[in-house]
Parts: C-alpha cells; structure tokens; sequence
C-alpha cells in the first residue's frame, strides 16, 4: 500500500522541520498544512496508507474525528500527536515531541511501519506457468483461450496474469509483449516481433 | 510541499517545481519574471488567478484537489488550458522524444534489435495516444463548449450531439497512462544497456516529464472536466 504523510501543524517552522527529518529515511509524498480544515482539499485520497503527524495544541476528541471523517473511509489512517515536550508523551500511544532528536522520530515512525508490514510478494523471477501465460499474453491471446490451451480456469489465468503485472511492473499488453519477446519466451523467428506489440 | 499562494513569486515556483515551465508558457508566462508574484503576473496577463493556481497546485502534488473552488471555472478555461496542452504534445514533445530516441538507436553497438522493440513499443504509442487526444479534440470539446453555449442561451443542443454524453466517450485515459510508464519501467529494468549512456538518459528525462504532464492531463480531465459536463448535461438536458 502507498503511503502518504501528512504533516498539520500551525508553526510552519515545524512542519518543514519535521518533513525535512523524515524525507531523509522515507521516500514518500508529503503533505504540509497549517490546520485540519485544510484537509478537506485532500478528501479525494484513496487506498493510502496515511501518517497524519497532529500538532497536540490541535488534537482534540472534535479534530480526530473530522480527520476520520475525512480521511479513514478509504485508507488506513495513523494518527500520530506531535508534543512540545517528551514530558507530554505517553508510554501507551506512538508520538513524536519536539524535543526529541532526529533519529528518535524516525525510529518511531520506522518501528510503527514494521508493525504494520503486510506479507511481502516476493519479487522474484517468473514461475515456468506465469512464463507460460505471458507468452500466450504476448501472441495476442484472449484469457478464455489461454485458458483452453494450458488446460486451466479462465479465474487461474487472470490471477496468474495480476502476479505477472506485480511481479513485473508492466501494466499494458503491448509492455508485456515487449518483455516476452526481450526474454525470449516467444520464438520470433517466424512472426514479426512488431505485429504483436 | 506547502501549495503555492497569490503571493508567492514566481520565481519560486520555478525554483520549486521546474516542471511547471511548460505548464506556465501554456499561460502565456515566459521567463524573466523579476520578483513578481502569481497575483500580479495573472493581472497583468488577464489569467484568472484562482484558476491558474489550482492547476499549478495539482500540477505539483497529486494529491491537492480543490474540488468546490476548481469547479467554480468555465469549462471554457480548461478547454483552452487542454487544448493549449495538446498543442504541446504535438509541437514539441513527440518531435523532441522522437529525436532523443533517434540518437539513442544511433548510438547503439552490436544487437540492437531489442532497442527497436522500444522504438515501434514508442510508434505505436504515439499512433494511439494521438488518436485519444483526436478524439478530445474533434468531439469531446466541441461537445462540451455545445453544452456550455447551451447553458448559457437556453437553446437546443445541436443535431450531431443528440445522442451523445460525456460518459460514452472511450475511458482511455489509464491505458494512455499505463503504457508510457511500462516504456520507463521496460528501458530501466529489463533493457540491455547497449547504447550511450547521455544519450539514454536524456531520452528517458523526456518521458518522465512526459508521463507527468499526461498523468496530470488525465487528472484534470477525469477528476475536473468530466464532473462538471455531467453536472451541466443535467441541467441542460434533463431539466
């Protein structure tokens, strides 16, 4: 899942403080803003994993239930309260303080996306199926056909085909074919590479 | 990234985001800005500033979308703002990445067979993605600015249009997207690296700035334009 981090706070002094710590270990978007209200411009935000760091003069019950409101329908949403002091923090929720060294706010926000950490697909090479079914992808194959000729469900094709475009990153089927014919896993001896792309 | 305000010099926006140089010359905003700022460069170039902004913005961050303000503007605007765009597309950006892939292909040594299978990947590309933006050109626009005119007058929509709306135009937008970044992600990950170096990485800058442009070309279009026409096509067709 993307992630986004999404740094509100009034004192702008803070808030490219605070980005300019974190862009250092997480290569993320960022989003700078000086009040909950301006959130509103960002409702469009879908399938996110968001960190939204809250200056604790703004964190209230009333301002974390706006930023769900908002933000959580369509994303996982983290909420993390930003302290002036270390003295403010509790040991039971994840936050930063102002006080702290770099390293300790990064550590935090690190510690916090290990625990969150889905099972990663490993990115490896194609199995000889995936091969298989991005061969017949290339030649111009429709997913029934391909189906009928390697003897599997339409359903086992198309979520071969969802790991192919994964484990790959090439999304269209003109870029498959360019990587089947790379790789050789279509004889173009006899066809004209560029009819098929 | 904090969004650009009316204040804001524009010469920092530059500083900020160079890629927002071809998107102010479609404003008619050219080098040598001194220390003016957006407000006073939009009055002096009668720019709708509020407007001029909010493609700035989104321009920079994907994430920014105003919506409520944005759609306060005329179609009209983005029409001309798009079509300025495409302009672009075929002016300057196929004849520029057509000749830094040239010289790429050039300065290919031993089996350059798999580099012309980025060549003809690009060709067929272009083919189809010009006939997208054709299709904008010749009918979505026309369509919308028919609208629009309606709107305004309180007439009848013309007899070609009779039978189309804005939602029956072909969805291309994610395949057009999809298919220039497979392009990069193919010359940076799978591709043998038989060519000059320079010469490679110049052509692939091209595309990146490319993919930007289209990627935020769609944004406008799907996220801006096309809400707008269905809310108009409401009130000019069905009420």
């Amino acid at each position: 899942m993307d992630k986004r981090f999404i740094i509100i706070h009034p004192h702008e002094i803070i808030r490219k403080g605070l980005w300019a710590i974190l862009r250092e270990s997480f290569h993320f978007e960022f989003v700078l803003l000086n009040s909950v209200e301006a959130l509103k411009d960002y409702s469009g935000l879908k399938n996110l994993f968001l960190v939204v760091f809250l200056a604790s003069e703004l964190d209230s019950k009333n301002t974390k239930t706006q930023i769900h409101e908002l933000l959580a329908l369509d994303n996982t949403l983290q909420i993390i309260p930003m302290y002036s002091s270390s003295l403010e923090c509790s040991p039971h929720e994840i936050s930063i303080s102002q006080d702290e060294p770099a390293f300790a706010i990064t550590e935090t926000v690190k510690k916090l996306f290990n625990k969150q950490k889905p099972v990663q697909k490993s990115m490896s090479d194609l199995s000889e199926r995936e091969k298989d079914v991005l061969a017949q992808v290339a030649l111009g194959f429709t997913n029934k056909e391909i189906a009928d000729k390697l003897f599997i469900s339409i359903h086992t094709v198309i979520s071969h085909r969802k790991n192919i475009t994964e484990k790959l990153g090439i999304k269209s089927i003109s870029g498959l074919t360019v990587y089947a014919i790379l790789n050789k896993l279509i004889d173009t001896e006899n066809i004209d590479p560029a009819s098929l792309i | 990234m904090d969004h650009f305000k009316a204040d804001d010099k524009v010469a920092k926006l530059i500083h900020a985001n160079h890629y927002l140089l071809p998107v102010i010359n479609r404003f008619g905003i050219r080098l040598g800005f001194k220390d003016k700022t957006v407000a006073q460069v939009c009055t002096e170039k009668n720019i709708d500033s509020n407007f001029f902004l909010a493609i700035i913005n989104t321009y920079t961050n994907e994430d920014y979308f105003p919506e409520q303000d944005l759609l306060k503007f005329s179609p009209e605007l983005l029409i001309d703002y798009l079509r300025k765009t495409h302009r672009y597309y075929f002016e300057y950006f196929f004849p520029e990445v057509e000749h830094r892939l040239n010289k790429v292909l050039n300065s290919c040594q031993g089996n350059c067979g798999d580099l012309q299978l980025i060549n003809t990947f690009y060709q067929k590309y272009k083919v189809e993605l010009t006939k997208h933006l054709e299709e904008e050109e010749n009918r979505v626009f026309p369509y919308i600015l028919a609208l629009t005119g309606c709107l305004r007058t309180g007439g009848q929509m013309p007899e070609q249009f009779s039978n189309y709306y804005i939602q029956s135009r072909e969805p291309e937008h994610t395949m057009v997207d999809q298919k220039i970044y497979d392009l990069k992600n193919i010359l940076i990950k799978y591709l043998e690296a038989n060519y000059d170096d320079n010469l490679c990485n110049t052509f692939l800058f091209a595309i990146f700035q490319f993919e930007r442009d289209l990627v935020d070309h769609a944004r406008i279009e799907d996220k801006i334009l096309v809400p707008k026409v269905v809310e108009i096509e409401k009130m000019v067709r069905h009420g």
